[in-house]
């Protein structure tokens, strides 16, 4: 009787397990069917066809090339002007985006009143459309424009600097530090807000002033923090797209223009694909910033993931 | 006391860089003549609607707001399904193959979507999407973010409610759909304004699935009035992008809490 009992439960909890787990699929199946369709299959795709001279105007005449595309990429001096362009506004854009962000949230962090609408104010740049953001600094920077006068103040000249050779990249870059601060400010805020105020009393105590325990004792805090900040600001660099096109295009300019100083890699890419229909050789670029992305990401995560007492 | 003066009017000057432009736009597209852009001037005779009955009646402006309700409306209500319940599937539901498959949602977070701009654009001609919602809404329905924040939110969902659910007899997704789901407000709502945000701007993607200028949402629109529009005014473009950024403007305010809250949890964790 006993062994009858304990087979029927055990035969309860077999269903009970499959159940669970037929469940569980149901519920990951959409993500899984999409991602699978939508991502996965795309990355393969674009990878085969790298290695492949493929133009979309004449598809059916592709032809496997092997290496040929990479090569010539890397004498072309437009992709060549491009990476250039790249690590120029990382150079820039990730050191000011992330020390302004460090001290707009340090200030805002004090005793203060309206905290939220400060954070809410700052966060606009963030969440408004960057082919918005574009048309408007395209105009406060033309000639005569209300930017461009004030701006002579300091030196530069009355141009529209969109149109400039000297200033256009500039233009990019500092309309893109402008959008992301409040971003990274946020960021910073909530892990300032996780730092237990007896910290700085016990610094207070200790005689520290205030640029002392700013300097020796938050910024160290933030170590995990920065590094975040640094590696997100560097990955949505590398990625620029929108803004620096929709400024060089403005009046039916080329992408890049004026000559090319605007030039980012992602719009590289999009020129030869969608411009030039040269699939193939789009495809090798989007590889190549592929893997400069895919390595740094991986690389941090995993530094992250296996050192977790940082 | 100098030092908290000193602070207020820092962040004032900042509010001020940060405000001007958005203030400029917004007197631009009330004024009437290009001319007087650049200029601040009280006549009010200077100022009219003109700018704004002019872009609806000349463009598709209004087809262009449908669009971009109804392509990033649909993905925020897909994804807020279907990431919630993937997420939730990855934290509670016992599956072989559950570490595996949240490894490979963090593997897929990392893709840079560049990589995948070409490819899906061939494949939305092979399947014919092409200037159809299809191309602008199925291939953005799910998102791995999503995925990624839910599970994080369902980590620390308390297990006893579900335990006693199950104890009387309710199923797996009954659990779901009863009990995890509409405790899960704070999470869904952080969810869904990073969707929300992120698509109604969203660029790239469609300029390129998208030709025809009957199915652009409203980036693409404004694009185009911006590009036309810029040898013979200034003041319409600015009209088309206040009429692009206000809803924008009013979710994230009326969401903003939710938001942060939600950048703050997967950024940190």
């Amino acid at each position: 009787m006993q062994n009858k009992k304990r087979l029927i439960n055990f035969k309860y909890l077999q269903k009970e397990k499959t159940q669970e787990i037929f469940t569980g699929y149901l519920m990951l199946l959409p993500f899984l069917v999409i991602i699978s369709v939508f991502i996965i299959y795309p990355v393969i795709y674009s990878f085969r066809i790298s290695f492949m001279d493929f133009t979309f105007l004449n598809p059916s005449d592709a032809k496997w090339v092997a290496f040929k595309n990479y090569i010539v990429l890397f004498k072309d001096k437009s992709f060549l002007q491009s990476i250039k362009n790249t690590i120029k506004m990382l150079s820039i854009i990730v050191p000011i985006q992330t020390i302004l962000s460090l001290v707009l949230a340090n200030i805002l962090n004090s005793k203060l009143r309206f905290k939220p609408a400060f954070r809410t104010i700052y966060f606009l740049p963030y969440i408004t459309s960057l082919v918005a953001v574009g048309a408007i600094m395209v105009h406060l920077f033309s000639k005569n424009g209300i930017i461009s006068r004030f701006l002579t103040f300091f030196g530069f000249d009355n141009v529209t600097w969109y149109a400039d050779y000297r200033y256009a990249f500039y233009l990019v870059a500092g309309t893109i530090i402008w959008t992301q601060i409040g971003f990274y400010m946020v960021i910073y805020l909530s892990a300032l807000q996780d730092i237990s105020s007896t910290v700085y009393e016990a610094a207070y105590i200790d005689g520290a002033n205030r640029f002392q325990i700013f300097f020796f004792i938050t910024i160290p805090l933030l170590r995990y923090t920065t590094l975040l900040v640094l590696v997100m600001g560097v990955i949505a660099t590398l990625q620029i797209f929108d803004l620096p096109y929709v400024i060089s295009t403005t009046g039916e300019a080329l992408s890049g223009s004026p000559g090319g100083t605007t030039l980012t890699m992602v719009m590289f890419l999009y020129t030869q694909a969608f411009r030039y229909f040269n699939m193939g050789y789009a495809s090798a670029a989007a590889f190549i910033i592929f893997c400069m992305i895919f390595i740094i990401t991986i690389g941090i995560n995993s530094f992250k993931y296996f050192k977790k007492e940082f | 006391m100098i030092k908290r003066a000193l602070f207020y009017s820092l962040l004032c000057v900042i509010v001020i860089i940060v405000i001007l432009p958005f203030l400029w736009t917004l007197y631009a597209s009330f004024i009437n003549s290009d001319l007087d852009v650049n200029k601040f001037s009280l006549d009010l005779s200077k100022y009219g609607l003109g700018n704004y009955t002019h872009i609806i009646k000349s463009n598709y402006l209004i087809i262009w707001y449908k669009n971009s309700i109804i392509v990033t409306g649909v993905i925020t209500i897909c994804g807020l399904f279907f990431n919630t319940m993937a997420g939730y599937a990855l934290v509670r539901v016992k599956i072989p193959g559950q570490r595996i498959l949240f490894l490979l949602t963090l593997g897929i977070m990392m893709i840079p979507p560049q990589i995948l701009l070409i490819p899906t654009y061939i494949l939305m001609i092979k399947f014919g999407w092409i200037n159809t919602y299809l191309a602008l809404i199925v291939p953005f329905m799910v998102n791995p973010f999503g995925v990624f924040l839910m599970r994080q939110f369902y980590i620390n969902f308390p297990k006893e409610l579900e335990d006693a659910a199950k104890i009387d007899g309710l199923s797996r997704i009954g659990i779901f759909f009863r009990i995890a789901l509409p405790l899960s407000k704070a999470g869904l709502a952080a969810q869904a304004i990073i969707i929300f945000i992120w698509n109604w701007n969203s660029f790239m993607f469609p300029s390129v699935l998208v030709t025809d200028p009957k199915y652009y949402t409203l980036p693409l629109g404004i694009y185009q009035i911006t590009r036309n529009t810029f040898v013979s005014s200034i003041t319409k473009s600015m009209a088309g992008v206040v009429f692009m950024t206000i809803p924008v403007l009013i979710v994230f305010i009326i969401f903003q809490r939710f938001f942060i809250r939600g950048i703050s949890e997967t950024g940190i964790k």
